[in-house]
């Protein structure tokens, strides 16, 4: 796994250390279900996971937009809080965007490795000129 | 929305601002405001405060293309209320023209090249992270895009693969076009973090 906070320790507001405060509030904040049962949601360990919430959580990664009430009910009716439902999907949705900040942020690295070990190409001198975006009609007002 | 409780525990400052976002608004506050409110600490300082910087920090892209690329990854996992809301910006910095061509097709759509190899990563890392190889980090290279601005564009795409799975899990009413717009128009103005 790539690390979170790569060269960006020392500053707060740099998005992955902004990530890993957002994953420490979710993961290991206080809250109604444990940690480590979020830690297992959000990292679909489905073998860990009690049956009842099994569907759920693979609903949620896999294809969230077939979410359904009975889904949500049957939570709640065999005794999930609705405020450990919302601890819950919160940890499985955190889960599925780490998935994709890890694979990018590898797909960097391993872009770096083969950058140090190839011969270099030229970036073509258009890149250079290309402009910068527009502005916004409302970001100006 | 599923879990209703949700609407109703905030702390007394939150419950005041809902207020007068619904009397300013004429309408109730959208779903994605009373649970970003919901145990604010939990989720939505921290997710807000990840949320503004990449969306609205420092950035060799312009927001409307950081909301463009929110709106692309939003309808790639189909989740209406995002796209909507993420769309409605982009209709109003870049053009509703430049929306619709994207959602069609990408690859034609008119867009600068550094943006079309950005769509071109945030389509695999949305659909296949797993197929996510330094190929397409080095595509985007070769077309001027620097790694800050790679690291941008997976950044976009984590926040929206988180939101579009909480946004449809608990059920968020979709707004209506001027609803969409008017959030749009706040969005633009003020940001996305809530601290």
């Amino acid at each position: 796994m790539v690390p979170l906070v790569p060269d960006t320790d020392n500053d707060d507001t740099a998005p992955e250390s902004l990530f890993a405060v957002l994953r420490h509030a979710v993961l290991d904040g206080p809250g109604s279900t444990p940690s480590r049962v979020r830690h297992v949601v959000a990292h679909a360990k489905l073998d860990e996971v009690s049956h009842e919430l099994r569907g759920y959580v693979d609903t949620m990664r896999e294809h969230a937009w077939r979410s359904t009430d009975e889904q949500v009910r049957d939570l709640l009716t065999v005794g999930w809080s609705e405020d450990q439902v919302f601890e819950l999907t919160v940890a499985v949705a955190l889960g599925a965007g780490q998935r994709r900040l890890d694979a990018g942020l590898a797909a960097i690295a391993r872009a770096q490795t083969r950058q140090a070990t190839e011969p270099v190409t030229a970036v073509p001198a258009q890149a250079a000129a290309w402009p910068v975006a527009e502005v916004t009609r409302h970001a100006a007002a | 929305m599923r879990l209703p409780s949700l609407s109703r525990s905030w702390r007394f400052s939150d419950r005041v601002k809902l207020k007068m976002i619904r009397i300013a608004s004429g309408r109730p506050p959208a779903d994605i405001l009373k649970i970003l409110h919901y145990r604010r600490e939990f989720f939505g300082e921290p997710f807000t405060a990840w949320v503004h910087q990449v969306l609205r920090g420092p950035s060799e892209w312009s927001i409307g293309e950081r909301e463009l690329m929110a709106t692309f990854v939003s309808n790639l996992n189909e989740c209406r209320f995002c796209a909507g809301s993420h769309g409605a910006i982009v209709d109003a910095t870049l053009g509703p023209e430049l929306t619709a061509a994207v959602l069609a097709d990408w690859r034609t759509a008119p867009l600068r090249a550094p943006l079309r190899a950005a769509f071109a990563l945030l389509e695999t890392l949305t659909l296949q992270p797993g197929e996510v190889g330094p190929e397409l980090v080095e595509a985007a290279y070769e077309h001027g895009v620097t790694e800050q601005g790679v690291r941008d564009v997976v950044h976009v795409c984590a926040i929206f693969c988180t939101i579009n799975r909480i946004a449809d899990a608990v059920d968020f009413a979709i707004p209506d076009d001027k609803g969409f717009q008017g959030d749009a128009y706040q969005l633009l103005k003020r940001g996305y973090a809530i601290s």
